[in-house]
């Protein structure tokens, strides 16, 4: 068995800022993540980011994590890269699938401090023909045009308007995919005008009150066309609206939700904050969960965006630092209310106002049964 | 708040709840179900589920066991609900050539009683189930028995006693009681109001302890925790329900026997059990060790899987894709108390250790029994409550 004072699961932005943090205030630290390179989404969004140079605007997601892998690698952090964390059970024992020289491995790591910062997980929609090759998760085509530099299809359909199924369109769109439509549900588009109008300016036809009804697989057996309806005040598809459309990929970009399952086994107090993303762990305003020594940070702790995460990410690295010894209360403090007035005001406005209420009401309730 | 008025009250909603209500209502009762939080939301979801006789001694142990495997069947019929109860049968594995010997003599002493056993050389082991350890010397085969999905069933318990006109009141604690003047129970209190009522019935697992303190009756029971992990879909191991002979050798039969396993194995109770599910997700057990909390131990588990491997070595090639822990409520015997108390009204029906899904129909049907006033299917004695003798908690652990 290994130990550490500090183990990281989830290589992300916010496990890198809590990272840099907690090491650069003298803390051991495993960071552990499950990719060949840690980065998390950040190396997928080749897109500039928004809202006030203190949040790095202007600045493009993958900049932001090459910047964060160099501070990281500068504050001293043990980081084990293509290793999966399995489990994590009694006595802070986290089971390891580490990869070495002399291949796969199964290692138990004890850690005082445990930070989950797993990301999120696209939700899946049930439609007929869901499992046909060619339906997949818009991150998933968004991992593949930007990381991978795979085209996933070229005629493809997005479900849903939201910013990651407007930004992912974009995206496909630049990489030489044309996208052929976007179904939505609700009777308007759920992203920011601004992906909105980019991707309307290029001709895409949005398809309000509409959802798929199926999706076609050819003689490949892969997706080949794909049937959208109209849908009526009760959510039913109006029969004699089914349209069919010639695409051979199908986009699913219906949210996330906050992937859990590590924080879940190990019986941290989880409540339903439909606002975050839905069932999630409880924290307090040092991202400790229930469990004394067991904290989370960004989209485990409620699916926000990058630049909470790091927010998150920084305050449970400073916090985890504090409960070690390594910064005094008072200085730990002043920088955690830095940090936490930074968060409030990056959940401003119609979108961040809904979070920041929530995450209130999540500080507000405690992690005491 | 307004009171409420019941028959009976009965407290937990877990397996043992769920079947003591589910018979008081057919008994035509007015049935109050109180539970701290959801239907099974405590050990009954942590669980393995299944009822064989093999798990016991011979004698009555082993009739109280029957009784219940039938009232598992009347259920399966009775009831409007799928509890994927499936009724095949169990293997028991022997170890070396002494378990053999041992498990000759068992299965005559049960067959002496009338139970459907029968002895398996080493030979008809492997024909039965090719895919057993090469070195396995024998096995023990039980015709009675099956598994289920406890969760369903408390949950189809829950409504079938809605429907006979009780009442569940989930996420409801109960934190007093009261008494008239000659001591009897005469009301139930919860933070959603007061219940008046001449009987209580006690039935909720590992908190029975301190819900029987607040009305005076003393309940030793102590709690063991257990782990279990949970296998990919479709990884075909064997059939049927199929366990080790020498942990149950050595709990029933023969406390001195020493099975071959490591002082980690023996310090944590661990055997080897395998439980093909309705979802074909098999269940594979056990440990058995004094903890309270329900997170599962990664050592444990690694040796539960290697105990499984020892007895089916393609375990070593599946994939476990979960695993949990329950905590089972014991009694310093090991078997059950359904039993009155020294409070009249207050019944109890608590402490089945490892052995709460199996015994839980019977369980409730006799308590329901004893409330009514009727004549018990069985007799009451070796499962009262009086054999126990008062003594401080730190006894057994």
């Amino acid at each position: 068995m290994e130990k550490r004072e500090i183990a990281i699961i989830g290589g992300g932005p916010a496990g890198l800022a809590a990272s840099i943090e907690a090491a650069r205030a003298g803390a051991h630290v495993l960071l552990i993540d499950e990719n060949a390179s840690p980065g998390g989404q950040l190396f997928k969004q080749i897109h500039k980011f928004f809202g006030s140079k203190a949040h790095s605007a202007g600045i493009r997601g993958i900049d932001i994590g090459k910047k964060l892998l160099k501070e990281t690698e500068e504050a001293g952090v043990e980081v084990w890269l293509n290793s999966s964390v399995i489990g994590l059970y009694e006595g802070n024992n986290l089971s390891v699938v580490r990869s070495t020289a002399e291949g796969k491995k199964i290692v138990t790591v004890q850690a005082d401090k445990i930070l989950i910062c797993t990301g999120g997980q696209e939700n899946a929609i049930n439609f007929e023909g869901w499992t046909i090759p060619g339906v997949m998760g818009a991150g998933c085509a968004q991992t593949m045009v930007n990381v991978n530099r795979v085209l996933p299809g070229k005629r493809v359909l997005m479900i849903g308007s939201g910013n990651v199924g407007l930004i992912v369109s974009y995206q496909l769109m630049q990489a030489g995919a044309d996208v052929v439509a976007i179904v939505e549900a609700a009777d308007h588009i759920g992203g920011y005008g601004v992906h909105a109008a980019k991707v309307r300016r290029a001709g895409v036809p949005f398809y309000l009150r509409h959802t798929i009804v199926r999706a076609v697989a050819g003689e490949n057996q892969e997706v080949c066309a794909a049937v959208i309806g109209q849908l009526d005040d009760q959510w039913n598809i109006i029969p004699g609206t089914e349209k069919t459309i010639d695409v051979d990929t199908v986009c699913i970009a219906a949210g996330l939700r906050p992937l859990a399952k590590i924080a879940q086994m190990y019986g941290v107090k989880h409540d339903f904050i439909p606002e975050m993303g839905g069932w999630m762990p409880m924290h307090d305003e040092n991202m400790e969960t229930s469990v004394c020594g067991v904290y989370v940070a960004g989209d485990t702790a409620g699916v926000e965006e990058a630049n909470t995460a790091m927010d998150e990410g920084r305050l449970a690295g400073i916090a985890m630092a504090e409960a070690l010894g390594y910064i005094p209360g008072e200085k730990a403090e002043q920088r955690k209310n830095d940090i936490r007035k930074s968060l409030e005001s990056l959940r401003l406005g119609p979108f961040g106002e809904r979070r920041l209420k929530a995450k209130e009401r999540i500080i507000a309730r405690g992690v005491a049964e | 708040m307004m009171s409420k008025t019941a028959d009976v009250v009965v407290i937990g909603g877990g397996m043992q709840g769920t079947c003591a209500a589910y018979y008081l209502a057919k008994a035509g009762q007015k049935v109050i179900l109180v539970e701290r939080g959801d239907l099974a939301s405590g050990t009954t979801s942590r669980s393995d589920g299944d009822s064989f006789i093999n798990d016991v001694p011979p004698g009555y142990m082993t009739e109280f066991a029957e009784a219940t495997i039938k009232e598992f069947i009347k259920m399966d019929k009775e009831i409007d609900c799928d509890f994927e109860w499936v009724h095949r049968g169990c293997v028991l594995l022997m170890e070396t050539e002494e378990e053999v010997e041992f498990a000759k003599e068992l299965a005559k002493a049960k067959q002496a009683t009338g139970s459907q056993v029968r002895f398996m050389d080493q030979k008809e082991v492997h024909d039965d189930e090719p895919n057993t350890a090469p070195d396995i010397p024998g096995g023990l085969e039980f015709t009675a028995g099956g598994a289920l999905n406890p969760m369903q069933l408390a949950y189809g318990l829950g409504r079938e006693i809605e429907k006979s006109g009780g009442e569940l009141m989930r996420f409801t604690e109960v934190t007093g009681f009261e008494k008239d003047a000659d001591g009897r129970v005469c009301k139930v209190i919860t933070n959603e109001g007061e219940i008046i009522t001449d009987n209580v019935v006690i039935a909720c697992g590992i908190w029975s302890q301190s819900i029987a303190e607040k009305v005076g009756v003393y309940l030793p029971i102590h709690i063991m925790k257990g782990d279990l992990l949970v296998i990919e879909r479709d990884a075909y191991i064997t059939r049927r329900k199929t366990m080790e002979f020498g942990y149950n050798l050595v709990r029933n039969e023969n406390h001195s026997y020493k099975r071959k396993v490591s002082p980690f194995m023996e310090k944590y109770g661990i055997g080897f059990l395998f439980e093909p599910t309705n979802s074909t997700n098999g269940l594979v057990g056990f440990s058995k060790y004094a903890a309270t909390d329900t997170v599962s131990n990664n050592l444990v588990t690694r040796a539960i899987a290697k105990r499984a491997i020892r007895f089916f070595p393609k375990f070593a090639d599946v994939s476990v894709i979960h695993c949990y822990a329950g905590l089972r409520p014991q009694s310093p015997d090991g078997e059950p108390i359904v039993s009155r108390t020294n409070v009249p009204g207050v019944f109890v029906s608590a402490g089945h250790g490892g052995n709460g899904i199996m015994f839980a129909p019977i369980s409730g049907k006799l308590v329901s029994q004893m409330v009514c006033g009727q004549k018990t299917d069985m007799e009451m004695g070796p499962l009262s409550l009086n054999r126990f003798q008062r003594v401080e908690p730190s006894v057994t652990r």
